[in-house]
């Protein structure tokens, strides 16, 4: 399979900013927090949704739907005081839910679109394009391997290895105790060996 | 390949984030008020908007004059707020279902099926619901769909990989570990779960849907739901929790399922018939 140089993303807020003073801003519900959230943490959301996915166009909506909801939660309610010093994980939480909620209408809009006429314009081949289904391929052929695990493990890889959260981090967005996201892994990775065996 | 190892993601579109980023902020600083749309769908929602809302300005006007329980009739719309003994319960636990039903539903279930992003649901094969160890076998009502015969609701264990799974009519609704069903539930937190809705034209009709996959402490014994929108309110659903696991969904006509235009709640009791626990999704 063909592959694009591709940059690996940065994901974390820059080095000597925590996300304390943000967080009370958001909590203040200042319209610029919520940019600033989306400057340090679009990127993350954006790869988490990518490598869950397997798809860039699921991912854009993704991430939206993320940062919208966030500012829901801060304008509805007080989500107290920062876990982790770092919202990372909550924003992952969120776009975890969203995700999911989005199955069945992606569902009923792919059972739509099978009913439509082919389009009259010709797909873009632009190298963008092209780097991003390459990108696609390689990511969903990561995710044929790693399908073979259980939900709740391959989700648990997800989040440690790939989207880089602390065993405490996961755990909170996973909503179970840190010993399991412990046990996850090591169930994960007394596997990964057979299945990367299967997929050689 | 190397499966712990991040696979490369190409970056956010520049131009995409600056106009996202750009929309939240903008978004964020109007009225609390304002109803959150996501831009790319503003076009087609102002499309279809202008072409219907001749044709149905007269019906939404006679349907509020009738009192439809809107809270703030003379503003924007809201969701309406309905004490919680004001709406009445439907019972959706038919009663238990036998083994045989059961294991063949449990075999259903274990036969590998792809989600919509293409991937694998789990890893058993259907030869170990021979062996599996059924915890509850339960029929229910299928409330989303009615006409509709009832479901099977069933939990069992895969003994040797001490995997649990949770099935509804051979769909795996949840699975994990065996001793992972209580994490996250305590006395002070007895339910958690996963919550999700949705909208489906039924004939001339949109229904909005919701659903709840939970877990629950040994005390819990029944779990509702009810959906509350701009117009009315559902009934509350009901279920019994069997085994520490359980799924409970509901229906709400004439309503879509958007954010600000539709709640959820859900409460538990235990077995005294004792509320111990209530939440609002939406």
């Amino acid at each position: 399979m063909g592959m694009t140089t591709i940059s690996r993303q940065v994901d974390r807020p820059p080095p000597d900013t925590g996300d304390d003073d943000l967080w009370d801003a958001l909590r203040r519900q200042e319209p610029e927090a919520l940019g600033e959230l989306f400057t340090r943490y679009a990127a993350a959301v954006h790869a988490y949704a990518v490598r869950h996915t397997g798809s860039y166009a699921y991912a854009d909506d993704a991430v939206q739907a993320t940062f919208v909801t966030a500012w829901k939660q801060f304008s509805r309610t007080d989500v107290g005081p920062l876990q982790h010093g770092t919202a990372k994980p909550w924003l992952l939480a969120i776009a975890r839910n969203e995700l999911r909620n989005s199955v069945r209408s992606r569902r009923r809009l792919a059972q739509f679109l099978l009913r439509q006429p082919a389009p009259l314009d010709h797909p873009d081949h632009s190298e963008a394009v092209a780097a991003r289904v390459d990108s696609e391929q390689h990511i969903q052929a990561v995710r044929a391997a790693l399908s073979a695990l259980p939900a709740h493990e391959r989700e648990t890889v997800e989040l440690v290895y790939w989207a880089e959260l602390t065993l405490a981090e996961a755990a909170a967005v996973l909503g179970v105790a840190e010993g399991t996201v412990k046990a996850r892994l090591f169930r994960a990775r007394r596997r990964l060996p057979a299945l990367l065996e299967e997929h050689r | 390949m190397n499966l712990t190892t991040p696979p490369p993601v190409e970056h956010l579109d520049p131009g995409y984030a600056a106009d996202v980023k750009h929309d939240l902020v903008r978004k964020a600083r109007k009225p609390k008020r304002a109803r959150w749309t996501p831009f790319l769908a503003w076009v087609p929602i102002v499309a279809a908007t202008a072409a219907i809302a001749i044709s149905t300005t007269t019906v939404v006007t006679l349907s509020r004059s009738g009192g439809g329980g809107s809270t703030d009739p003379a503003g924007p719309p809201g969701i309406v707020q309905v004490p919680p003994e004001a709406s009445k319960v439907e019972e959706t636990d038919l009663g238990p279902a036998d083994e045989a039903w059961a294991r063949a539903a449990a075999e259903k279930c274990l036969v590998p099926s792809t989600d919509a992003y293409g991937t694998k649901s789990h890893w058993n094969s259907p030869a170990d619901a021979k062996t599996a160890k059924i915890r509850s076998a339960r029929w229910v009502k299928n409330v989303v769909h009615p006409d509709e015969r009832r479901q099977l609701l069933q939990s069992f264990s895969i003994v040797d990989e001490d995997v649990v799974f949770q099935c509804l009519d051979g769909v795996v609704l949840w699975h994990g570990i065996t001793s992972e069903l209580d994490d996250g539930v305590s006395a002070q937190e007895p339910v958690a779960g996963a919550w999700s809705w949705g909208s489906e034209d039924q004939g001339p009709v949109t229904v909005a849907n919701s659903d709840y996959i939970f877990r629950a402490t040994d005390d819990v014994e029944r779990v509702q739901l009810r959906i509350r929108g701009t117009e009315a309110a559902s009934p509350w659903y009901s279920t019994r929790v069997s085994g520490n696991l359980g799924y409970i969904a509901g229906v709400l006509p004439g309503a879509q399922a958007d954010a600000g235009r539709l709640e959820v709640d859900l409460r538990a009791f235990d077995k005294a018939g004792k509320q111990v626990w209530s939440k609002t999704f939406g």
